[in-house]
């Protein structure tokens, strides 16, 4: 199935130069709705407010709520659970990752990255765009 | 002087008495008493004094142990390895880090500018490849992040030596017994990690992209 590039897609950091850059890199692959979130918790209010996101692009280390109890919260609600998450952050220790995969993350991007593997990410868990 | 004065008026009270009870012949055993009584005396006063320096001196040991186990609390050496050298990497990574970004930004713009001369000669060339560059500059900025993340941990590290000093100069001032924070235990068997174990930043020696794709598909 192809990817709709209308999806919304969410993305959530608390360093706004990081939100820019995410939303321009994804704008250059052709997606158009992007939402932005400065923390987990906000990012958790926006999901739960009705509207529907096709992806949920994440960073780690904010507060007050991280991006793996965002994560968490995303994997226990029914609503939300099937929701493609991708974590993007210098969390780049092994632990990290296995607690992001126990946690049910998509996929795991460390920084810095670069377009190719943003987009080689976003195909593995949405499919080819 | 007036100790001694006083020490000298008792042994003439001592000596006049003796003098109106056995007139000027004292025999030998009451000379011997008299001594034996100031010897005495000297006994019980010298055993009195020692016993307040040696309570002194326990004062003075007990201060100097609380003293040693405070400074060895504050350990400068755990300062210089948990908190002042890594913040010194942390400072060469971001140096490099920005020198990077900075090069390959000015690299892209020249490159722009290339492309733009190029189109102004040939407008059949107008707008190509110029997204490449531009993409190249957004990666590039991803180094704000990650430096931003590294001064946190710096700034962080002076926290912990300012509040260290802090408490060395209350302590020095007043006596106060420090409030420092014990050193993390290093080693020590497994441990659960918390969430909070989880959030360590950007890592000096930081793992590839492929290394955690190996690790992620292994999982």
């Amino acid at each position: 199935m192809a990817v709709d590039m209308n999806m919304n897609v969410l993305i959530v950091d608390d360093y706004k130069t990081m939100l820019r850059i995410l939303r321009n890199l994804l704008r250059q692959l052709g997606f158009i709705n992007i939402e932005e979130a400065s923390d987990g918790s906000q990012a958790l209010q926006m999901l739960r407010s009705g509207s529907h996101f096709g992806l949920v692009i994440s960073d780690w280390n904010m507060e007050p709520m991280t991006g793996l109890q965002l994560l968490r919260e995303v994997r226990a609600d029914p609503k939300l659970r099937a929701t493609p998450f991708i974590m993007v952050t210098a969390e780049s220790k092994s632990e990290n990752v296995i607690a992001a995969k126990e946690a049910g993350v998509s996929n795991y991007i460390v920084k810095p990255f670069n377009a190719e593997t943003l987009k080689g990410k976003m195909v593995s868990v949405l499919g080819d765009f | 002087m007036a100790r001694g004065a006083t020490k000298l008026s008792n042994l003439d009270k001592l000596l006049r008495s003796l003098g109106e009870e056995h007139g000027t012949a004292v025999s030998l055993p009451v000379v011997g008493a008299v001594i034996e009584r100031v010897l005495r005396s000297q006994r019980r006063k010298h055993v009195a004094e020692t016993r307040k320096i040696r309570q002194e001196l326990k004062g003075l040991i007990q201060i100097i142990e609380t003293t040693k186990s405070e400074l060895a609390e504050l350990d400068p050496k755990e300062i210089k390895v948990q908190h002042i050298a890594p913040a010194a990497d942390e400072l060469d990574a971001i140096v490099k880090a920005t020198e990077g970004a900075t090069n390959t930004i000015l690299d892209m713009c020249e490159d722009i500018e290339r492309r733009c001369e190029a189109c102004a000669k040939d407008s059949s060339l107008a707008g190509g490849g110029i997204m490449e560059p531009v993409t190249a500059i957004y990666e590039a900025c991803t180094f704000q992040d990650i430096t931003g993340q590294r001064i946190s941990k710096v700034v962080g590290a002076l926290r912990q030596i300012e509040e260290r000093i802090e408490s060395l100069s209350v302590s020095m001032d007043d006596g106060e017994t420090p409030k420092t924070s014990k050193p993390k235990a290093v080693g020590g068997g497994k441990k659960t990690l918390t969430d909070q174990d989880l959030l360590n930043g950007p890592q000096l020696q930081a793992a590839k992209q492929d290394e955690i794709d190996a690790l992620f598909d292994s999982l």
